[in-house]
């Protein structure tokens, strides 16, 4: 084996110009791997985990209102909710859960003659809801949260629609629904602060659940539940939904965020493009390792046909052509990969830039963010790595083969 | 003579070559591709909405509403004798239909739905040949569900729905009709919405006689919407007139994302085929440096060995180039012809992408320019990793080259 | 609401009137009388019932000032119509918002009941064609059936069939049909009581025909008739005014 080893090295390093070549086509082929992958992880882990955090990691409706969800049934809520809320929290997997009313809502600034069609979703939770899961992720750009010392209603608004309406911190705005029968629901609100995250959160506005409850009409319940599993992996997610499905039974839809509509199809989608990306940079390494095996072939036979004269096994041969194309592909992707991290470091750290212009193009179904964060991950450099191996065996076998099964008389016979 | 000896070198060296095309032929047909799948899924878009939605060229009535769920009839219009001859000869295909937005009940449940009363004629001009009928299109006194409506009613095939609406004029109406049908079309902003029933139907409903909302051309060419648009608005004064590229530029638009995404990709990939297509080319050029020697010797300047260089690497790049975009093109334009099928992709999952027409062809872009392009990079990038190799390789005295390795 | 049952509360003798009569009667009624009412509101719309209690001032069938008092939620909601115009102050807004376009085609506080159905009272002679069809038994007692073509198609309700009770000469029942001739709505009152010297029905339903289960009940809980008016109800400091 050591053998083997050292006459692979010895080959490798006499064409040193042609290794190096062979090696500088994986390297690039490994760092653009891990960079793309840092950068499709950053987006769509992105993506994914601030949808997650504002839309439940695990949601809980009633199955009335899964079936009924594009009317936006607010009737069919959860009132009182407060029991099913404790029973949630029980669950062992749970970290936490909070009851959140969403409803479409007109808003129009308080001193406006006529009423505006400004719409945004009014998003109303409790306040363990807004302090750990939608404050971190949004940037109060002007005022502040919800104020105890405020005496009436309060909301915060997202950026596009503060900037639709005109309005700042501390004005008043008039916020004009219909509440579960259908009947008018109306209310006038401080404008305590102005946030922006993602295109999401900028769309919607804010409100304590108590404002919500009002302008729906539900004095003690809620529309959904949000439940932030212990372990927000995604089997952590299954399995907090299945634990939750066991204690609640009947009568409620308990999904975990993958298997929301929105995501149903999307992540699918979103995993076969990283797996594309991965196969054609995989074939393209790969044809380029092909070739260099094949000429060091070619141009070999005449030595090839000495080593087999001399007693070499065809096993040997192939073993040799391999290992030649093993220590090619491992060092390539190791540089590759050494070469790709600062940019992916760059990537998660400086991210690209879109700017709000795309993300108010985007609109309100995904969470896209003005500036787009690689995420580097273990698995994304393992993956890398594995290309470059992977493609250096798959190169190297067919010209290794060949190289096997030239007979001895034939390669002395070629040799210049 | 130094083609013929380009020639007769790459002819010589048969197998190398071969594999150095390999590389070629592979990078031109990943960019060809790749640009056939980016552009065919705004094609997609732009067709999908054109077919379900704007067709080339519409006339509305004046400030008809741009987008949303409004579709007012108030303000619907006649189409007098004389101007229906005239779209006949102007346009390859027109119809005209008329668009509300009523109630539509079952039992305890109601939602609004967007109802087309489309004219016989209606395929014309707005194909249904991917559209899923469960039951059939429907007859005068029938309406055809989209699923969602469908779903949410809980109305099948042969059920009664009532549908209440007002007429031009003002006055409440309710009707019932059967359901014919459910409908999927794999473009969301039908299937979650949309109601089909005939002309004659929507307009006695709405006691119409005659008027219509929307009059829809197809012409022979796409491009033409726009000239043919400013004839179209002379014609009807008191209208308004749209074209299909008013009404995808939002979402074009909106795409800006989608765009800079691919151009990312592209070049990261086309990075990756130069870098083969070079890596190849380098190295079949350093291992003749022994051949370069003998040219040399042989009385060839080092400009000759540099431009015979070039000329192999072109020839090879031109053949490889050619192969893999010849290929990628004729796939492109295989599907840009005959589209794939996504019905299975897209198929339940429309509120999913709801501000997207999607149409559940893919159709791939296809056009000369890209092959052009595509072949260029290879022959360029070709010559370019053929030179360099040559450069360094002719500043080897003669005698140093042809000493054995 | 008040206006509503008044609109057609006449007071004829024994003979067969012609419709013109019947209406032009009914619509002389109210023109000097003034009310105030407490009326109980229930809506079910096939999922739920909710309850509303409101008082209403109403001077003719011109003007009407509603102050809704309960549900808590509600209570401060005040509604005001002069002549065609209707405007509603929300309190939590502090807003007063004049309702027209589509608005008007919207039921008032989630009913079957729209701010229109309030509206179109008006005028009725001069938006229907009506004749009386005959005399029919109706809950054992004679009713005249008048049947009304609207004279206009921008009338919101084509036709409409009203059975007029002969004694009391109050439309106990009243069917409201589509353009198609399809049912859409049925009105009828009921529990007809004297009060200063008048026949008052004390309820009305309205059921949504087209919808299964909808309906809304209107229960007059105390009725006095020309009573002295503040000159401010019918004016928009009444609508702003806290009380």
């Amino acid at each position: 084996m050591n053998h083997i080893l050292q006459l692979a090295a010895r080959n490798a390093r006499r064409n040193l110009r042609r290794t190096l070549l062979t090696l500088s086509t994986v390297m690039v082929g490994a760092a653009f791997t891990l960079i793309t992958l840092t950068f499709l992880r950053g987006v769509y882990g992105g993506m994914t985990a601030d949808w997650a955090e504002a839309f439940g990691p695990v949601r809980i409706v009633t199955s009335e209102y899964a079936k009924k969800e594009v009317l936006q049934p607010l009737y069919a809520n959860m009132d009182p909710i407060d029991e099913v809320l404790n029973q949630v929290r029980a669950v062992p997997e749970v970290q936490d859960a909070s009851g959140v009313i969403r409803q479409g809502v007109i808003v129009t600034p308080a001193e406006a003659e006529e009423l505006g069609d400004v719409g945004t979703l009014l998003l109303g939770g409790d306040e363990a809801f807004f302090t750990s899961h939608l404050k971190p992720g949004a940037d109060l750009i002007e005022g502040g949260w919800f104020s105890p010392e405020e005496a009436g209603d309060q909301i915060v608004l997202g950026r596009r629609v503060a900037q639709q309406l005109g309005v700042s911190a501390s004005d008043e705005v008039v916020l004009m629904g219909a509440d579960q029968d259908g009947s008018l629901a109306e209310t006038r609100a401080r404008v305590m602060g102005i946030v922006s995250g993602n295109s999401l959160l900028d769309a919607q506005s804010f409100v304590p659940l108590e404002t919500a409850r009002y302008m729906a009409n539900i004095p003690d319940g809620g529309l959904e539940i949000l439940v932030y599993p212990v372990d927000g992996s995604r089997s952590g997610v299954v399995a907090t939904a299945d634990a939750l499905r066991k204690t609640l039974g009947d009568g409620y839809v308990i999904e975990p965020w993958m298997e929301r509509s929105l995501w149903k199809t999307n992540l699918p989608i979103m995993d076969a493009i990283e797996w594309v990306l991965a196969a054609i940079v995989v074939f393209l390494m790969a044809l380029a390792i092909f070739n260099t095996m094949t000429m060091s072939v070619l141009e070999r036979t005449g030595e090839i046909g000495v080593l087999r004269a001399m007693g070499q096994k065809k096993g040997e041969t192939i073993l040799v052509f391999l290992t030649e194309s093993l220590l090619i592909g491992l060092t390539g992707a190791l540089i590759g990969v050494l070469v790709g991290l600062p940019f992916a470091y760059w990537l998660a750290t400086q991210g690209v830039t879109f700017g709000q212009d795309v993300v108010d193009e985007v609109g309100d179904s995904l969470p896209m963010t003005a500036t787009v964060y690689g995420n580097i991950s273990l698995d994304a450099v393992l993956i890398a790595l594995s290309c470059g191996v992977a493609t250096a065996l798959i190169g190297a076998l067919l010209p290794a083969l060949r190289a096997s099964s030239i007979p001895p008389y034939e390669a002395m016979r070629s040799r210049r | 003579m130094l083609v013929k000896m380009a020639l007769r070198n790459l002819t010589r060296q048969m197998g190398r070559n071969v594999i150095s095309m390999a590389s070629i032929i592979a990078g031109t047909f990943v960019i060809v591709i790749g640009w056939g799948f980016a552009s065919g899924l705004d094609e997609n878009a732009i067709r999908g909405q054109i077919d379900s939605a704007s067709a080339h060229a519409m006339v509305v009535p004046a400030d008809y509403p741009e987008s949303g769920l409004a579709h007012p009839v108030d303000d619907a219009f006649h189409l007098a004798e004389s101007d229906q001859s005239w779209l006949d000869t102007k346009t390859e295909h027109w119809t005209a239909r008329i668009i509300a937005v009523p109630r539509v009940i079952k039992g305890r449940d109601a939602m609004k739905v967007r109802w087309v009363g489309a004219a016989p004629d209606d395929e014309s001009v707005f194909p249904r040949d991917s559209w899923k009928i469960e039951g059939r299109w429907p007859s005068d006194g029938e309406i055809l569900l989209a699923a969602k409506p469908a779903d949410l009613l809980e109305a099948g095939v042969g059920d009664v729905v009532t549908v209440e609406h007002r007429t031009v004029d003002g006055g409440l109406n309710a009707m019932r009709f059967t359901v014919s049908g459910v409908l999927r079309t794999g473009n969301p902003m039908i299937d979650n919405i949309g109601a089909f029933s005939t002309l004659n139907s929507v307009d006695e409903f709405l006691r119409a006689e005659g008027r219509v909302t929307h009059v829809a051309t197809k012409l022979a060419d796409r491009d033409q919407s726009l000239a043919f648009a400013e004839v179209l608005a002379e014609r009807f004064e008191a209208q308004t007139v749209r074209t299909w590229q008013a009404e995808v530029a939002s979402w074009l638009e909106a795409g800006q994302l989608r765009i800079q995404m691919f151009a990312t990709f592209g070049f990261a990939l086309l990075l990756m085929a130069a870098t083969g297509i070079a890596n190849t080319v380098l190295m079949a050029a350093f291992e003749r440096v022994r051949e370069i020697g003998t040219l040399r010797s042989m009385g060839l300047q080092r400009l000759g060995v540099v431009v015979l260089f070039g000329i192999e690497g072109a020839l090879l790049g031109l053949a490889g180039g050619m192969l893999g975009a010849g290929l990628a093109g004729g796939i492109n334009a295989y599907y840009s012809v005959n589209g794939i099928d996504m019905t299975a992709l897209i198929q339940g999952k429309a509120e999913v992408m709801s501000n997207v027409p999607i149409a559940a062809t893919l159709y791939l872009g296809s056009s000369w320019g890209v092959l052009v392009v595509a072949v260029v990079v290879a022959v360029v990038v070709s010559i370019l990793a053929s030179v360099y190799p040559a450069l360094t390789a002719s500043n080897f005295s003669p005698a140093e080259a042809v000493r054995p390795a | 609401m008040w206006f509503l049952v008044f609109l057609f509360q006449v007071a004829f003798g024994g003979e067969v009137p012609t419709a013109a009569e019947l209406l032009a009667a009914m619509d002389a009624n109210l023109q000097s009388s003034s009310q105030e009412s407490v009326t109980k509101m229930v809506v079910n719309d096939g999922r739920r019932t909710r309850e509303y209690r409101m008082s209403v001032v109403a001077r003719g069938r011109e003007d009407a000032a509603v102050a809704y008092l309960e549900p808590a939620r509600d209570s401060g909601t005040k509604m005001l119509k002069v002549g065609e115009q209707m405007w509603i102050y929300l309190p939590r807004s502090e807003r007063v918002q004049k309702i027209s376009g589509h608005m008007m085609r919207q039921g008032m506080m989630g009913s079957d009941l729209s701010y229109e159905d309030m509206m179109t009272t008006e005028d009725f002679d001069e938006r229907y064609e009506a004749s009386v069809v005959g005399q029919v038994e109706l809950a054992g007692r004679k009713h005249w059936l008048l049947d009304a073509n609207a004279k206009d198609s921008s009338v919101t309700y084509p036709r409409r069939k009203m059975w007029i009770d002969a004694e009391y000469l109050i439309p106990t029942k009243q069917e409201l049909y589509a353009v198609s001739g399809m049912l859409l709505k049925t009105w009828s009152m009921a529990d007809i009581r004297e009060i200063d010297g008048k026949n008052v029905p004390m309820k009305m339903v309205i059921v949504d025909e087209l919808k299964e289960g909808s309906s809304t009940t209107m229960v007059t809980e105390s009725l006095k008739f020309d009573v002295p008016l503040e000159g401010e109800v019918f004016s928009r400091r009444w609508l702003e005014r806290r009380e």
